[in-house]
């Protein structure tokens, strides 16, 4: 049986990829919100009290400093969740979940989630392909973040956040990038002005729209790939 | 962190004065000149970090003006690192 035409408005890749008994036990747990841009889900170091499954949207994981300035370790779509670790036992948060392109996630407490997690095999099996995805995806993006220019990045943000968002037109402000990136505001205007000279991007303040999706994915670095294929991986098993 | 822009707040305009030339129209509203100081020294570093060819930034610097183009600080990149 098809789940997705069951519950037709779950698009998150890893509730759709359960089967019909699975679904059935975290269905009556599952509340649907929407989220807007810069909610903060969880902070890096409190008890996970949530799992979210995103439906649409985009959520950014960070590694805070502690002054303050952060950086992008993991973007999450409707292809994953945040929280997840928590059916493994982890209880507290190891980065901070914000919002980056408002949507809405199926959430369900982590109490009733570990539950679910270990009444369920399948489950179980399929929590940990993710969370072995998740690790290399995290090991990728510590790299890309040392070794890698702002501009390649910048550009493979823009490419994952269009993949979530299927839109040209990004609302994405110079305070969101700057922490995506790890870079001043500033540097973010002189990188996003570059693409734009390029023909690349059209950037006004608050908002990206992409002219040329070949031309980002030709200037990007394979991290781009490497995480769309590796993200895929979860799902085929 | 997340910094609250309004309209009270000052806007600044960070340029790069040599190596490569930049002229930002763009500006930040931020809390005052101590904000502004931050950003210009923190963008100065990442200039420095993502063009590790250029060895020599004697010459470079960031120049922060309001919206009057008065230039209301002149951080070298020496004085950055």
């Amino acid at each position: 049986m098809n789940l997705a035409q069951l519950i037709p408005n779950r698009r998150n890749r890893l509730l759709a990829a359960l089967q019909p008994a699975d679904f059935s036990l975290l269905a009556p747990h599952l509340k649907v919100t929407r989220f807007k841009q810069g909610a903060v889900l969880q902070e890096a170091g409190d008890p996970i009290s949530q799992v979210y499954f995103p439906e649409s949207g985009m959520i950014s994981v960070l590694a805070v400093m502690q002054g303050g300035n952060g950086i992008e370790t993991a973007t999450i779509g409707r292809e994953g969740a945040v929280g997840i670790m928590a059916g493994l036992g982890s209880r507290r948060a190891a980065g901070r979940a914000v919002i980056q392109v408002e949507g809405e996630s199926s959430q369900i407490s982590a109490l009733n989630f570990r539950t679910i997690f270990d009444q369920s095999p399948s489950i179980r099996e399929l929590i940990l392909r993710y969370n072995d995805v998740q690790m290399a995806l995290v090991q990728q993006s510590a790299g890309c973040n040392a070794l890698h220019h702002v501009e390649k990045r910048l550009c493979r943000w823009l490419l994952q956040t269009r993949d979530r968002c299927d839109n040209d037109i990004l609302p994405l402000t110079h305070e969101l990038l700057s922490e995506m990136l790890g870079v001043q505001r500033t540097t973010v205007t002189v990188v996003a002005r570059a693409l734009q000279a390029e023909g690349l991007v059209r950037y006004r303040r608050g908002q990206i729209e992409i002219i040329d999706r070949d031309g980002l994915e030709k200037k990007t670095c394979e991290c781009y790939e490497f995480v769309r294929a590796k993200s895929d991986e979860v799902f085929s098993s | 962190m997340m910094a609250r822009e309004t309209a009270s707040m000052p806007r600044y305009y960070f340029h790069l004065t040599n190596g490569r030339p930049f002229h930002d129209v763009d500006g930040l509203e931020l809390s005052g000149i101590e904000a502004a100081r931050e950003e210009a020294v923190g963008f100065a570093l990442d200039i420095m970090r993502l063009e590790p060819e250029c060895r020599d930034w004697s010459s470079w610097s960031v120049a922060v003006t309001d919206r009057d183009q008065t230039t209301v600080l002149q951080i070298p990149f020496s004085e950055a690192g």
